[in-house]
């Protein structure tokens, strides 16, 4: 059983938890059901998880006609898959274009920089329309 | 709180309701879907043609959000891998159980033929007699002359 871990900004905001509230509703539903899924799953495989460089790896769901992904890593201490930034795709285009950047800063930022912090991932229960 | 209370308390939200039913189908079906075929070590191509359908749409169907799903389309899933398709309406609480229970490493179905609740059970090799039963004799046939 696998558990997830949310990126916590310097400042202290959650920025998993942001990006949650900012899905459509379906897409939110979706996303629990996905992780729900995979924390039981002993192998996380394609077409649902791919390796990316820079021990980054991504999983992927599609919403609409649109590709969803949300970048991450395994992380040790504390254990889980720690999720590190939400974006969609679309053939080789992340959107926000530097997601992979952004997702190895941050992982490279709390690695060795003690940049941010990570906490157990809950998705929130009270999510503002999104605007 | 545990995983269960947290989606109870989701479920409060009535559009996140909605979102929940579509989702266990947009979601969890691929996994039924890729389970069974693992189960039964098919190729994607293998259930395409048994389905009569195209491998693409296998990789759809199998994909997290990746298709639509019609019951025709189920209907005809079903059938390639001779299993039976319930389609029936349930309480919030059915469906919360069932999306806690499911794991797609576990789930099995057997088709038709391997099904164990199926087996019919066998009577024993001699009845035993029974004296309130009375046996009518039969009548002796006689040979025409």
């Amino acid at each position: 059983m696998s558990r997830f871990l949310d990126f916590v900004s310097v400042a202290g905001n959650n920025l998993i938890a942001e990006w949650y509230c900012r899905q459509h509703v379906e897409g939110r539903a979706m996303f629990d059901d996905l992780l729900e899924i995979l924390a039981k799953k002993a192998e996380w495989k394609y077409p649902e998880f791919k390796r990316l460089e820079d021990g980054l790896s991504e999983i992927m769901w599609r919403f609409g006609k649109v590709q969803h992904r949300m970048i991450g890593c395994h992380w040790k201490e504390p254990s889980g898959y720690l999720l590190l930034i939400g974006c969609t795709h679309k053939q080789t285009i992340y959107s926000p274009p530097d997601a992979i950047g952004t997702a190895g800063k941050r992982r490279r930022g709390l690695l060795f920089e003690r940049k941010g912090s990570v906490c157990e991932h809950t998705s929130p229960e009270d999510c503002a329309p999104p605007k | 709180m545990s995983t269960r209370a947290r989606k109870i308390a989701r479920l409060r939200n009535k559009e996140y309701r909605d979102a929940f039913v579509a989702s266990q189908i947009g979601i969890g079906l691929p996994f039924q879907i890729r389970a069974l075929r693992e189960q039964r070590e098919w190729k994607q191509s293998e259930l395409a043609e048994k389905a009569g359908m195209l491998q693409p749409r296998i990789s759809a169907v199998e994909t997290p959000g990746g298709a639509k799903f019609t019951l025709d389309t189920l209907r005809r899933i079903a059938s390639a891998f001779d299993v039976a398709l319930v389609v029936k309406f349930v309480p919030f609480s059915e469906l919360v159980d069932q999306s806690e229970d499911f794991n797609p490493d576990t789930f099995r179905v057997p088709g038709f033929g391997d099904d164990p609740g199926l087996v019919e059970r066998k009577e024993p090799e001699s009845a035993p007699s029974d004296p309130n039963i009375a046996v009518a004799p039969l009548p002796l046939r006689t040979k025409s002359s």
